[in-house]
């Protein structure tokens, strides 16, 4: 009884401080102040944390840009990487081997990932289920076999060393500048609004229909191979651009850079938050990325144990995504903020409020 | 000119002939209802109608244009729209979207539009929420837009799917079933609000097993057995019409003279 009572108050909480989002006097303010605080945070955390912040930033982005695909339109994919993969191998190459400068490498590679993305949206289109999960996966991996084989362009197995620092007008970004802090956080805005903006919109409720039913929705005259169509190039897009700024923050890039436990990763982001949602894919990332420094650090506590008794972080660090998966489908499959808000819908601006009130 | 007109519609599953040479009328401003046993055919022929399966023989034609052979998203945009028997909302979405979505086709601001929500989409948007609003309210569902479509009880979710229906503006609407699951005043409420659609200018094709509904509510009546037409014309005719009181009950010829 008490415990429920408990719970009432935990949801009044959480529903009073949507409310207030919702109200402009408070929300712009709030938002604000939130990037100020962001904006600030490089300046008084080590470049330890910067890193792993930027760690979070660049999932956070690949989290909104598979939540497209996976949260909006409903189907999964395992191959999420190739996309962040080929954004990364594109800019590194155009701008060493093709000496291009580095924004018009970054345009040129994210029109390149979307092409990909309407590729693979094609070459799955009358697939579904798990038979498109395996396709997503194939697709992965013809990707990297080709960046691993093709070494006339991809330089093969060796990979592609000083490729340039990514930079805003010569101003070259590093570490202890903040530049890459400050451009995956500037993506991270970009995904929010281009999310907010498009699910928001026809294109959403549209994408949101073919999930929900496909049948019913061809039945109300939506097009359902054009939304996916769009979701997936715009999900390519998005993870390509994170891939242009993953390699020049790495320097050097090869074919072993980009892995199906990434893929993983960024499914287990958008499951554990919760699919189909923006804030779902914030906390998921949130949580998830960091993950696995965590480990290392736990690990680290028992140093003084010979080596061979403690266990390796990166290889461990999948076992505990597994148990949060199997752990989220028995307890929560939405995902923690997944599932039904208790927030009144958002009429549009410009209704009568007595209107909206119904 | 018909407004719908079916012409000699087979449709056969492998073996099975489950609309069988059907020829079925819709005069605009009409309300014609299809009845029959079930297993009858009549889903099949709604089926048939919005393209969701390709007809064998016949011809099926909408405003004099043939439709039969074009893709069901086509179909609604000519101006046919249906609610499903075993309903089909987008459960995880609230009632508003579903209405919205219903009215997709009303929708063609671009992608460029919405990201800087310029004024067509401001306008589109403000128009078509301000539609779903009223259709929501005038069929009863005005105080749950904000709600979840599966949290709705059963009867209004069989309404959220005629409002989904009205929002693609189609002339004529199909409905598969609306008073199934509905208490007596419940369907009388919704014979009220498919004259309402009516007296709005809306044509409507009406499957139903409500009898009081049907003979009530309807200008027309088609009865459809084993994917044949039995019998067609009035209420008053249909009720005492031999072949249709021997489809229902099988073959008692004692009550054959009491009427219906
Ligand atoms: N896709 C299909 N494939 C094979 N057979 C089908 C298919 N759809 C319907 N049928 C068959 O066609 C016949 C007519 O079915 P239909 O659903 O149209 O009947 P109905 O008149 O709507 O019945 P009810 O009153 O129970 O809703 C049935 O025998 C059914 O099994
Ligand atoms: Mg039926």
């Amino acid at each position: 009884m008490k415990n429920r009572k408990e719970k009432n108050r935990t949801e009044n909480v959480s529903v009073r401080l949507g409310m207030l989002f919702r109200k402009k006097k408070a929300a712009v303010p709030a938002f604000l102040l939130l990037i100020v605080l962001l904006c600030l945070l490089p300046q008084v955390t080590s470049l330890y944390i910067q890193r792993n912040l930027i760690m979070v930033g660049f999932y956070m982005v690949l989290g909104f840009s598979l939540n497209f695909v996976t949260g909006y339109i409903g189907e999964v994919s395992l191959g999420h990487a190739a996309f962040y993969a080929i954004g990364a191998f594109s800019v590194s190459l155009l701008t060493t081997d093709a000496g291009m400068g580095y924004w018009p490498a970054v345009v040129l590679s994210v029109l390149l990932c979307g092409l990909f993305g309407l590729l693979l949206a094609f070459a799955t289109m009358r697939v579904s289920g798990t038979y498109l999960a395996i396709l997503t996966l194939a697709f992965f991996y013809l990707v990297m076999n080709i960046i691993q084989n093709w070494e006339g362009l991809t330089h093969g197995v060796v990979g592609i060393y000083d490729i340039p620092a990514a930079n805003i007008f010569g101003f070259a970004f590093t570490m202890k500048n903040g530049g890459y802090y400050y451009c995956i956080l500037a993506y991270v805005l970009f995904s929010i609004l281009i999310t907010r903006l498009l699910i928001g919109s026809r294109f959403g409720r549209a994408m949101k229909a073919v999930r929900e039913d496909p049948l019913a929705a061809t039945m109300a005259g939506i097009n359902n191979q054009t939304f996916r169509v769009i979701a997936y190039v715009l999900a390519g897009m998005l993870a390509g651009l994170a891939g242009t700024l993953y390699a020049p923050f790495c320097g050097y890039i090869n074919y072993l850079t980009f892995t199906y436990n990434m893929c993983l990763m960024i499914l287990v982001i958008i499951i554990t938050g919760g699919r189909g949602t923006m804030k779902g894919v914030i906390v998921g990332s949130l949580i998830i990325a960091p993950l696995g420094e965590v480990l290392r650090g736990l690990i680290s506590l028992f140093d003084s144990l010979p080596a061979e008794y403690l266990p390796d972080p990166e290889q461990w660090r999948f076992v505990i995504y597994g148990l949060i998966m199997v752990v989220m489908m028995r307890l929560r499959p939405q995902g923690i903020l997944g599932g039904k808000s208790r927030l009144d819908y958002r009429m549009p601006a410009g209704l009568d409020k007595k209107e909206g009130n119904g | 000119m018909a407004l719908l007109e079916m012409k000699q519609v087979l449709m056969r599953f492998g073996g099975l002939v489950a609309v069988d040479g059907l020829s079925l009328k819709v005069e605009e401003g009409e309300i014609v209802s299809l009845i029959g046993p079930n297993g009858a055919g009549k889903t099949t022929v709604f089926n048939t109608i919005t393209g969701v399966y390709e007809i064998t023989e016949g011809e099926i034609c909408f405003g004099g244009e043939r439709i039969s052979g074009l893709l069901p998203r086509e179909i609604v945009k000519r101006g046919v729209s249906r609610t499903f028997q075993n309903i089909r909302l987008f459960g995880k979405l609230r009632v508003i979207e579903n209405a919205l979505i219903g009215a997709h086709i009303n929708m063609d601001y671009s992608i460029p539009d919405a990201l800087f929500r310029t004024k067509k989409y401001r306008t589109q948007e403000l128009t078509l929420h301000k539609k779903a609003l009223e259709v929501l309210a005038s069929i009863g569902l005005g105080e749950y837009v904000h709600e979840y479509a599966e949290n709705l009880p059963y009867g209004l979710q069989r309404r959220l799917e005629i409002a989904r229906a009205i929002m693609s503006g189609a002339k004529i609407l199909l409905l598969d079933e609306p008073a199934a699951g509905m208490n007596p005043q419940e369907s009388e409420d919704l014979m009220g609000f498919i004259r309402s659609l009516r007296d709005k200018g809306y044509t409507i094709l009406l499957i139903e097993h409500d009898m009081n509904v049907v003979m009530n509510v309807s200008d027309r009546i088609y009865v459809v057995d084993y994917g044949k037409l039995i019998a067609k014309g009035k209420p008053e005719q249909i009720k005492n019409d031999p072949g249709v009181i021997r489809a229902y009950l099988g073959d008692v010829s004692e009550i054959m003279g009491e009427g219906a």
